[in-house]
């Protein structure tokens, strides 16, 4: 028959219901006056079923418990965080070589402040320094640094 | 003063970290509900307990790695049977290579390439662990993995076409043709060992 080689073809598909309703009525039809066809279909049907039922393999009682400590030991760094960890070393190394340069600074400004005015060098005129310039400091660092 | 500029950094170092301890106790149960099956899949895959574990602990290995590009609208083992494949693909991949240049260049010409040491390789013709379905997973193991994934998924799984052509990155075109002709080759397999005088699963 001239169909056959189609047929042949879709008898895979027929038996997962992966068909269109028209192909599903054209290989029925078929199937019913050709039983060359037929068998083959018989033969995938019983391969499939073999399948199905397949006994299940049970992995053993500490598999789970000994994948777990592998797969969280071997990958604690996700490319996302790695990415941020870089960030953040670069951001925290910039922060402390801004902050050394801001103490320095206030150092200088003691020294200086002290040699001009000595009443001065009392109060807290180093720790509004050190507070401004941080913050101030901060927010190119952040753009700079910050991924995305 | 200062401890509030380190202060500053803590908090941004802490919200930054904070994500991958989020994920952990979530992978940790998506893995604790998908392994069992997963592990059925592997030992489709592999034919073979030992290849299975390092089959799926590489799968959860990357799959953790990668976990933030998990797309939370589509089930986990979908995403995780995804990575399986393509793992099981390269695996494949790797070891007939390397047969194959054992057999082509026996000495001579070296490739670089190749000279990688790879102690799985030499568990690649390891026997197939005793169980029923024994003459199945024989079948299965002479097949090339894109055919028998394929199969393993649409008939042990019970995915649909659709679902495995997702999970294999093809058209359903081309799943509809590897478990057809994945199933042809089971069935010779059974038929070959039915004439040599075994009397296989039949139903």
């Amino acid at each position: 028959m001239n169909s056959c080689f189609r047929v042949k073809s879709l008898l895979s598909a027929y038996l997962d219901r992966e068909l269109s309703g028209e192909e599903m009525m054209m290989l029925r039809d078929h199937m019913a006056s050709c039983a060359d066809c037929a068998l083959e279909f018989e033969e995938l049907r019983r391969v499939k079923s073999a399948l199905i039922r397949i006994p299940a393999i049970e992995p053993d009682t500490e598999m789970f418990e000994r994948m777990k400590v592998r797969v969280f030991e071997s990958s604690d760094p996700v490319p996302v965080s790695k990415s941020r960890a870089a960030a953040t070393i670069g951001m925290a190394a910039a922060v402390m070589f801004l902050l050394c340069a801001v103490l320095k600074w206030v150092d200088v400004q003691k020294q200086t402040q002290g040699e001009l005015s000595p009443s001065s060098m009392v109060g807290s005129s180093d720790t509004v320094a050190l507070g401004q310039d941080s913050s101030v400091s901060y927010t190119p660092v952040m753009l700079v640094n910050a991924p995305e | 003063m200062s401890q509030g500029v380190v202060g500053v950094i803590v908090s941004w170092v802490k919200s930054s970290s904070r994500s991958t301890d989020d994920r952990r106790p979530l992978f940790e149960k998506l893995m604790a509900n998908s392994y069992q099956q997963a592990f059925q899949m592997a030992y489709r895959f592999t034919s073979n307990r030992a290849e299975a574990e390092d089959l799926l602990q590489e799968t959860y290995i990357r799959a953790f790695r990668y976990f933030h590009r998990f797309d939370e609208t589509m089930p986990f083992t979908a995403w995780l049977y995804r990575i399986m494949t393509n793992l099981h693909i390269d695996t494949v991949r790797r070891h007939s290579r390397l047969k194959t240049v054992s057999i082509d260049q026996p000495s001579g010409e070296t490739s670089t390439t190749w000279d990688l040491p790879d102690n799985s390789a030499e568990r690649g013709d390891s026997k197939v662990d005793e169980t029923l379905g024994e003459s199945l997973q024989r079948a299965l193991q002479a097949m090339t993995p894109e055919f028998r994934m394929a199969v393993v998924l649409a008939d042990i799984e019970g995915m649909s076409y659709e679902e495995i052509a997702g999970i294999m990155d093809t058209s359903v075109g081309t799943v509809r043709s590897r478990i057809h002709r994945g199933r042809k080759q089971i069935r010779e397999h059974l038929e070959h060992l039915s004439a040599q005088g075994f009397h296989e699963v039949q139903g």
